[in-house]
């Protein structure tokens, strides 16, 4: 499988600085990412092949979290932050069974690095530069979810090393 | 607020940096750091990046945030489209006219309607991506050098909005026009040089 850590931070993110930070009820959304991560975690271990199709679906969840931020209120119902919620915490912790447990430390961190920072910067009315920023990461994953099925990048081919 | 500034040097910090590893000057060049540079290092880009700040910054909203997010979200449709290897008209022509166009229409102080800012800086932004897509698949670390320049290209926007805002104060319009002069006379030369290639 490739590198899931920036994969794990960036869902991290999108999930904690826009879902939560900019969602109703953040405390039962932080609750339902870290019940879900927990049971992901602890599932028995999944096949290693699942590990792209999770980091595919990783970039996909990036996309729609922060897509989500776009939406006007009205389309943005609490049920769709803890649908998000819920799915993104699931894949945070299968995708750490697979990589490694250690690395959900970075889901988590962003996680909570990121809730802190929007919570703050919404109260000071910035939600402007956040969804900027929100954008940027729709185009991140877009291209990151493209490179999951290419088929072969020269980068990810064994060198001689290898 | 103060608290936060270490916190954020120290979670960028730790982005940026590269793994220890052995057998350096072996493999392909790439990750995070490198694509976040790869903007950084050729004026082409850099200008016609900046250029979209200064222009959203004079035409205000909602342009001034709807072009930093139009060309990262368009760079990548011509990113995926150079991975895919999709025919394309000659891209380094289109990157130079983008700053010849971007840099003129801040030095006209062109202020153009909403779709039509919008479809300019589209355009372009795909000509930008397609460059980028065809570098792409060959870095070493293919989602650290994407996240790397998309990150770097927003940054390039915000760049160029914070120098546009300086409009507002006395002569900085003159000032950013002028820029926007040079920007296009650079356009230019880019030009000439990317037909006589």
């Amino acid at each position: 499988m490739r590198d899931p850590h920036l994969a794990l931070a960036l869902l991290g993110v999108a999930t904690g600085g826009l879902t939560v930070g900019f969602g109703r009820k953040g405390g039962v959304l932080l609750g339902a990412i870290a019940l879900a991560a927990t049971v992901g975690a602890v599932l028995p271990t999944p096949d290693a092949g699942t590990g792209e199709p999770l980091l595919a679906l990783a970039w996909g969840l990036i996309i729609i979290a922060a897509g989500s931020l776009w939406l006007p209120d009205r389309l943005r119902p609490h049920a769709l932050n803890l649908v998000i919620a819920i799915v993104s915490g699931g894949t945070a912790g299968l995708l750490g069974r697979v990589a490694g447990v250690g690395t959900l430390g970075w889901f988590a961190v962003a996680l909570t690095f990121s809730t802190v920072v929007s919570i703050l910067l919404a109260r000071k009315r910035w939600r402007l530069p956040i969804r900027v920023v929100a954008g940027w990461l729709v185009a991140i994953g877009a291209l990151n979810a493209t490179l999951t099925i290419l088929p072969v990048t020269p980068g990810y081919l064994p060198d001689h090393l290898e | 607020m103060r608290n936060i500034v270490p916190a954020v040097a120290a979670a960028a910090l730790a982005i940026i940096s590269s793994p220890a590893a052995a057998h350096t000057g072996t493999g392909l060049a790439g990750g995070f750091a490198s694509g976040f540079m790869h903007p950084l290092s050729g004026w082409d880009h850099l200008l016609a990046m900046i250029s979209v700040g200064l222009w959203g910054a004079f035409l205000g909203r909602p342009l001034i945030y709807l072009l930093p997010v139009t060309f990262p979200l368009m760079m990548v449709v011509g990113a995926v489209a150079g991975m895919f290897a999709l025919p394309m008209p000659p891209v380094e022509i289109g990157i130079a006219l983008s700053v010849l166009v971007l840099g003129g229409c801040v030095a006209a102080a062109f202020r153009a309607p909403v779709w039509l800012a919008v479809t300019v800086v589209a355009t372009f932004a795909l000509f930008h991506g397609y460059a980028h897509g065809r570098e792409l698949p060959s870095a070493a670390d293919p989602i650290g050098y994407s996240t790397g320049f998309v990150l770097a290209t927003g940054a390039l926007h915000v760049v160029g909005i914070v120098i546009g805002l300086a409009a507002d104060h006395r002569h900085g319009a003159i000032a950013i026009r002028l820029a926007g002069g040079a920007i296009a006379v650079l356009g230019v030369v880019f030009l000439v040089q990317a037909a006589g290639a």
